[in-house]
């Protein structure tokens, strides 16, 4: 009996030790959160030129990632953004990309991202992606953890190019590039 | 959270240990939820301001594959504290991966196993490591820098259509990383006692704007183990290796890589061959002294982002000098490949590939015949693959074949059926039929050696017997139609399931024929020949699980169960193959107590099997071993880790090669290491 008392309290003790040591844990967030509020915040603050979708309408973001990516979006579906209600699109393929009006691209090979993104060049598809890379391949925002803290990095040059307007309240925030997508 | 805490203690104490524990379970999932309620209501500017912590979560990215594919990541690598190739595939679920002795493996996937397996492709950054000498892969040949893998994907179940014949059960991809995500330096050393001592120093840098490149050099020292019988088994062995990887982006559309590795390596043990004379075999030490290198090109070409081909040349080479054997290859593989989409619902892949071998043996004994001593052989094959979406997002039919002709068998088709469903973007559901052929190796086809000589038995029967295997051009290739289902589920938060149930009809399956024992008066003794034969069939079922638990940020579990269950039919069914572990459990435990201390608990079962050979067959006993690392990056680009190996016991036995060596038990190690990155 008292062996299964020292062994209860030993694991009751080990369990309070370890969230004890966790308290570092807790006060910060998990990265893969809030680059999906991020996303949603970045919605918020863009407009998108008339013809893109009907005021009915509404948001669709789609996402290309691992499950992880995926369930972390989970938590913005149907919020609002203006006026719009978002609506999430997990992507299996990248396909019919016309339906999406905001596109989050995690972690997509360097030999792929390029031609996509030039297909999307003029397109009024907001495209946000997790890093600098990213933007040189012809990425619209790019969210990338620097000193334990996101960074947002916009390319206005692609923003223009696809007639999309990002607020300045925003922009205000953002590390600002302005890099064309070199062709060679 | 602590299910498995609760089971071990009794009925009375539950409930108190149970609401301790959901306390702590609730404060912890309050924490993460109410957590992105009020990330929500954040402003950007309070985001951006939030201390942010990335969490070593696995991800299922291969979800979208009709096939049982199981990743393993970087981080998992070097987590558990693999030294090499081998280790760290013991974390895939379903794969057999049993240490012979120091410097030998046997690894297969779905039955059949042993060091020289032949049913399981291994690809290293595109390059076929497989050789024709036995139709598998010698392990001790392949290694890479473990640093500057990406990922190891292990596909079990057919994969010949995509990779050609010998994809038979499976296919491990081996992945380094684009030279861009390994610029700057990493030193890497270590020792202890069972890893004597290694070390491995990479440097990438950038050639020019759009030119990056990486060179490494590793080398390591293994001790021996131990002998059955308790004396030292003389396996110890050494190794250097370098390579280099260049990647260029030619133009927006354009690019290229080039790498390249060498290697040489001086491998001990301790054979036993047979002779015809009392006692009728004779022991001693030997080193194997084994080299090699290969270098590859491919270019790729981008038209859109659902159209490209790439082009990619490799040329491959090793030899082997052992004491009665010198065997050395050379290949040298062009391969095509373009991808397309039609009708926006078809996703089209087509390719050829064009293989020339050229081999030479040195037979140093009387007791073993190679014939052609040296062989050109050339390989032609093509395949296409359509994945059809019949429902866009959510139901996908992939059909495709390889179409193969080889200098053994001729001509060969390999087609597969592949259906995915996904209900639900949580849920995945797939079924697949696929053939696959395994053609016959160097030592099917044309060879003839001593296999064993059995003593006299008694008055009546004065005279020893010498049994010789033989190879037979006659010798056709093995076949199998697999049936597969699989399910793939991350419904339940933080939970993800990868199941596999899995139906093999085999064909061909080789076999031996036996002579009648002839007197050679030469040899002073009875000689019995064993022609392989393709007369055996058959089945193997089962099913595999693989789940992870992230139960709190810093702590998942990697839960992986399998189960194999093998009918043999033919003559002397028992000698025909090795029968695999019926069961595999490995329990992992990831702990970040702090943020910079990792803790790794990795525990494998490893049920009873049969290991066959020139010595008949033996059973090989279960065994439960565990791994432990503990490290710690007492500044940014240190680490300091500790690793415990086969902690369990002294010492125990995995399995046994089919000649030469006698069985080795695997010795619980330890070693220390320090890596430093600048």
């Amino acid at each position: 009996m008292l062996t299964t008392k020292k062994t209860l309290s030993l694991i009751a003790f080990l369990l309070l030790f370890l969230s004890g040591l966790n308290q570092a844990w807790s006060r910060s967030v998990e990265k893969q959160t809030v680059l999906a509020v991020l996303t949603l915040n970045i919605a918020r603050f863009t407009s998108w030129p008339e013809p893109a979708f009907n005021a009915e309408a509404p948001l669709n973001l789609c996402v290309f990632g691992d499950n992880i990516v995926q369930q972390s979006f989970e938590a913005i579906d149907n919020k609002k953004a203006n006026n719009k209600t978002i609506h999430i699109i997990n992507l299996s393929r990248l396909r019919n990309l016309d339906r999406c009006q905001l596109l989050y691209l995690s972690k997509l090979d360097r030999s792929r991202l390029k031609p996509l993104l030039m297909e999307l060049k003029t397109r009024p598809v907001l495209t946000v992606g997790e890093n600098m890379e990213f933007l040189k391949a012809g990425g619209m925002v790019g969210l990338e953890k620097i000193n334990g803290k996101m960074q947002l990095s916009i390319n206005l040059h692609a923003v223009k190019q696809s007639k999309l307007v990002i607020s300045s309240r925003l922009l205000k925030l953002a590390n600002i590039v302005d890099l064309p997508a070199r062709v060679h | 959270m602590p299910l498995p805490v609760i089971i071990m203690i009794p009925k009375i104490k539950l409930q108190k240990t149970a609401l301790l524990a959901s306390v702590l379970f609730f404060t912890y999932n309050s924490i993460a939820s109410s957590d992105q309620d009020e990330l929500i209501n954040l402003s950007v500017e309070d985001l951006l301001n939030v201390e942010v912590i990335s969490v070593a979560k696995k991800a299922k990215s291969l979800n979208d594959s009709p096939a049982a594919i199981f990743v393993i990541s970087q981080d998992d690598i070097h987590r558990i504290g693999a030294t090499s190739v081998p280790e760290a595939l013991r974390l895939a679920p379903g794969l057999d991966v049993s240490r012979i002795d120091s410097n030998k493996w046997a690894i297969s996937v779905r039955g059949f196993n042993g060091r020289f397996a032949n049913k399981l492709l291994v690809l290293i950054d595109g390059r076929n490591t497989y050789t024709r000498a036995f139709s598998g892969v010698y392990w001790e040949n392949q290694d890479v820098m473990l640093e500057d893998v990406e990922r190891i994907e292990v596909i079990r179940g057919p994969g010949a259509t995509l990779w050609g014949a010998n994809a038979v059960n499976g296919v491990i991809n081996i992945i380094t990383k684009h030279s861009a995500d390994t610029q700057g330096g990493l030193l890497v050393a270590g020792g202890g006692t069972e890893e004597q001592g290694f070390g491995a120093f990479r440097y990438g840098g950038r050639l020019s704007k759009d030119t990056t490149a990486r060179a490494y050099i590793k080398g390591f020292k293994r001790d021996e183990n131990t002998h059955h019988s308790g004396e030292e088994a003389g396996d110890d062995w050494d190794k250097v290796q370098g390579g280099f990887k260049v990647d260029s982006q030619l133009t927006a559309q354009d690019s290229l890589t080039v790498q390249g590795d060498a290697y040489r390596s001086m491998i001990n043990q301790n054979s036993t061959y047979p002779q015809f004379t009392a006692p009728y075999q004779y022991n001693f030490n030997e080193t194997i002294d084994t080299f090699g290198g290969n270098l590859l090109a491919r270019h790729q070409h981008i038209f859109s982002s659902t159209s490209e081909y790439s082009i990619q040349v490799f040329y491959d080479f090793y030899e082997r000098n052992q004491t009665f054997v010198d065997d050395s290859r050379h290949v040298i593989d062009i391969d095509f490949q373009h991808r397309f989409c039609l009708l926006n619902w078809n996703d089209i892949v087509w390719g050829a590939e064009y293989r020339y071998t050229h081999d030479q043996f040195h037979i140093n004994s009387k007791n073993n015949f190679v014939a052609p001593l040296s062989r050109n052989d050339q390989l032609f094959s093509a395949f296409v693959q359509d994945e059809i979406t019949l429902i866009d997002n959510s139901l996908w039919l992939t059909l495709g074949s390889k179409f193969e002709y080889n200098d053994y068998t001729d001509f060969e088709i390999q087609p597969t059926a592949r259906l995915m469903w996904a209900p639900h973007h949580r849920h995945r559901l797939w079924a697949a039929v696929s053939r696959a052929v395994r053609t016959p190796s160097r030592l099917e086809y044309g060879t003839k050696n001593l296999a064993a000589v059995t003593p006299p038995h008694s008055s009546a029967n004065p005279m020893a017997t010498a049994i010789f295997f033989e190879g037979t051009s006659q010798f056709s290739a093995e076949q199998v139609i697999s049936y597969e289902i699989g399910y793939r589920s991350t419904a339940i938060e933080n939970l993800s399931i990868d199941f596999t149930a899995f139906y093999n009809d085999y064909h061909n399956l080789r076999s031996m024929r036996q002579s009648q024992p002839s007197f050679n008066p030469a040899t002073g003794v009875f000689e019995i020949s064993n022609t392989f034969s393709n007369n055996a069939k058959a089945q193997t079922y089962g099913f595999e699980i693989a789940t992870v638990w992230q139960m709190l940020d810093w702590w998942r579990w990697d839960a992986n169960y399998s189960l194999l269950k093998t009918d043999i039919a033919g003559p002397k069914a028992e000698n025909i193959t090795a029968k695999s572990p019926q069961q595999h459990v490995s329990l992992r435990s990831s702990i970040t107590p702090w943020q910079d201390i990792n803790l790794d608990i990795l525990f494998r079962y490893v049920d009873s099997n049969t290991a066959i050979g020139f010595f008949g067959s033996e059973t090989i006993k279960d065994y439960l071993s565990m791994d432990i690392r503990l490290a710690w990056q007492p500044v940014k680009d240190i680490e300091l880790s500790l690793t415990g190996q086969n902690l369990l016991a002294d010492q125990h036995l995995e399995y046994r090669q089919e000649a030469i060596t006698t069985p080795t038990k695997i010795e619980r190690g330890f070693y220390g290491k320090v890596s430093w990155q600048f």
